[in-house]
């Protein structure tokens, strides 16, 4: 009994595909380079038995002009500061903008939600890598941090509190298409 | 509140399974003294689970696998019927709905924490006190036989009294079960076992694999070729098979023991035989010895032991010389090294040995010999004298055995340190005492170019993969001297574990030093 149970522990991870479930993740799975990325952060669970009051992201040097959605229930606040880079947006040179994005409300350790934010994709993300956006849940005793970022050579699964991320795919193959 | 929310937590189960299983509580709870050990132990989850892996350490160290029961989010794991005093362990791992197998380790003591668990090292040091008293044991009776042997076939002018060979033929007996037992026992020194443990088969399975089984089988063939000896009517047949005794003896001390195993093996070998065949002969005479002078012509065989003793005299300094050159290779390596400190009580010992053996010899004798009515009895105490010297050399020689002694039986363990070094930051690590049991742990951080850092929380994690030990979990607190602290944590096992610091440097920024500490035996 304990062996096929061992057996199916080292299974299932593998035929469900990823313990995405688990983490707190991005319902996409990609972005395109050059386009403007609709991102839905997905929160399972609170910290152990407590609820969430505050969910905040982490905009990593890459994505600009950062906007979240307005959410019923939820404050919003964002964060801005100086990008390390400069970058050309329609004609404008955007050398600051959204760096963080909070927001304040109650989620119950039991119930599952959603978090929508946009940002443009620049080219300074290369295709082909993971663009990984830490994120915290805040609870009132504690927090869960989903800040881990591999290392070179490492796996996202390795890590106990991998930050959710997504693929970066270059413009010309679609990433509607295929 | 609290109820509520978990009421609100099995209500919600197949929401809840989406994340991955949590322990939330345990009867007994982590860290707790329980006064007397619980038929079970009760583990609750955030969720369903099913338990993959019980595994309870004991206060000795031992890792017994245990069975337990799943029904919805409770475990439940029937303990042993007898379950010892001290600090105990289970290491759990269970796989939750999600596949996601999580593991953790649940403390608890019952009676009392055990101040030092006694680790494998300590069995095995008890292991290694009890078969060198019994090596003592076997070597007094070997060399009894065996120099009682030589002696009537080569000194005596007659053959032995009964006396005599009632003694010799006792303790070539004695040598078979004190030899056999001492196979079991240095099974349990080779594994790391209690002595109770001689009852299983596993300790004598291993001592029989190990050279100390060829050192008794050629001792029993000594033993049994010097009471065949002892016992025959002819004088030649009596002499071969004395020195056949003499020759088994002699390399049963050269094939096992670290002596024999000094390079040059060419040098040591044949110097250890030499060196155990002086003294089988020179101490195994002083018991015939005494017993002849109640006999006929005590002067004549006094002579002719003399005749013999004087150059196994020269054979015995000799090949001890030449044994502790190659053992210690300087004498500066012997001061201080309890190896130096044995050595010196024996050479101390061998020393008065040879005075008195001297006075005997250039006294005692040529007196006896001119019919002084006074030296018999002066030179019976000498030889009782000698007796109880040679006794105390070969208890000393067998100590041998212990040097080096494990240094956890003589120092108070020290501190183990570790330093990692990693771009992001570096970590001092030092746990006190630095061997398995209860340790504290306490760390320092500075960042990867010697700046002040200082973590917002820190997390100590170790794990023992191999022998199957989930990670145990500290949170570490700064204290007033800037440095971080956890623990007291039981780490059970001597070994490699792994230990992994997470430091939250910002709220979107954590650093995950890992290393491997080895805790010695």
């Amino acid at each position: 009994m304990k062996h096929i149970l061992a057996l199916a522990a080292l299974a299932l991870p593998l035929a469900i595909g990823s313990q995405a479930l688990a983490h707190a993740t991005f319902a996409e799975g990609e972005v395109v380079q050059g386009e403007t990325a609709r991102l839905t952060l997905r929160v399972p669970h609170g910290c152990g038995d407590e609820a969430t009051l505050r969910v905040r992201i982490q905009i990593p040097e890459g994505l600009i002009a950062a906007q979240p959605m307005v959410k019923a229930g939820w404050e919003l606040e964002t964060v801005t500061g100086p990008y390390e880079n400069s970058y050309e947006l329609y004609g404008r040179t955007l050398t600051e903008g959204v760096r963080e994005i909070i927001w304040s409300g109650e989620l119950p350790d039991a119930f599952y939600d959603e978090f929508v934010f946009r940002a443009r994709v620049t080219d300074r993300l290369p295709a082909g890598e993971m663009v990984y956006i830490p994120a915290i849940q805040e609870c009132a005793n504690g927090a869960e941090r989903w800040i881990e970022i591999p290392a070179a050579g490492q796996d996202s699964h390795d890590l106990e509190d991998p930050a959710p991320g997504v693929m970066v795919v270059p413009a010309s193959a679609g990433g509607h298409g295929h | 509140m609290r109820l509520l929310l978990i009421l609100l937590c099995l209500a919600l189960l197949p929401l809840q399974a989406l994340a991955h299983a949590q322990l939330r509580g345990s009867d007994p709870a982590e860290g707790v003294v329980v006064t007397e050990a619980p038929a079970a132990i009760v583990l609750e989850f955030n969720e369903a689970v099913a338990p993959l892996v019980l595994r309870l350490i004991a206060p000795d160290g031992a890792a017994t696998d245990l069975d337990g029961t799943a029904e919805n989010t409770t475990v439940t794991v029937a303990l042993p019927a007898a379950v010892a005093d001290g600090t105990h362990l289970l290491s759990w791992r269970v796989v939750s709905d999600d596949g996601h197998p999580v593991g953790g380790t649940l403390t608890f003591h019952v009676g009392a924490p055990s101040a030092t668990p006694p680790t494998p090292a300590e069995l095995a040091a008890g292991a290694a006190r009890f078969g060198a008293a019994l090596r003592a044991v076997l070597t007094v009776a070997l060399v009894l036989a065996v120099g009682a042997a030589v002696f009537v076939a080569f000194v005596a002018p007659a053959k032995g009294g009964p006396a005599l060979a009632r003694i010799a033929v006792f303790a070539a007996g004695a040598t078979i079960p004190v030899g056999g037992l001492l196979i079991g026992v240095q099974g349990l020194d080779m594994l790391s076992l209690a002595p109770c443990a001689l009852l299983t088969m596993q300790p004598w399975q291993a001592g029989l694999s190990a050279p100390i089984t060829l050192t008794v089988v050629l001792v029993a063939g000594a033993a049994v070729l010097a009471a065949l000896s002892l016992r025959s009517g002819g004088t030649s047949v009596r002499k071969v098979l004395a020195l056949g005794a003499l020759g088994f003896a002699s390399l049963s001390f050269a094939v096992s023991g670290h002596a024999a195993g000094a390079p040059p093996r060419v040098v040591a070998l044949p110097a250890v035989t030499l060196h155990a065949a002086a003294l089988i002969f020179w101490m195994g005479s002083l018991v015939p010895l005494l017993l002849a002078l109640r006999g006929p012509e005590p002067d004549t065989v006094l002579r002719r032991f003399s005749s013999i003793a004087v150059p196994t005299v020269a054979v015995l300094t000799l090949s001890g010389m030449i044994l502790t050159w190659l053992q210690a290779g300087s004498p500066a390596a012997l001061l201080g090294s309890s190896y130096g400190i044995v050595l010196g009580v024996k050479l101390a010992l061998v020393t008065v040995l040879l005075a008195l053996a001297a006075r005997n010899r250039l006294i005692l004798t040529p007196a006896l010999a001119a019919g002084q009515v006074t030296a018999t009895p002066r030179l019976k105490r000498a030889i009782r004298a000698e007796i109880v010297l040679g006794l105390a050399i070969l208890v000393l020689a067998s100590a041998f055995r212990l040097t080096p002694p494990p240094r956890a039986l003589i120092e108070p363990a020290e501190p183990l340190y570790a330093h990692i070094h990693t771009a992001a930051a570096m970590a001092d690590i030092r746990l006190t005492p630095g061997r398995a049991g209860p340790v504290e742990v306490m760390l320092g951080f500075q960042t990867g170019d010697f700046a002040e850092l200082v973590p917002q929380e820190v997390e100590v994690v170790f794990a023992q993969p191999a022998a199957g030990i989930e990670p145990i979990r500290l949170t570490a607190l700064q204290g007033g001297d800037g440095l971080w602290h956890a623990g007291p944590v039981t780490l059970p096992r001597p070994g490699d574990w792994d230990v992994t610091l997470r430091l939250l440097i910002t709220d979107f920024e954590r650093v995950t030093l890992t290393d491997t500490l080895t805790l010695p035996d």
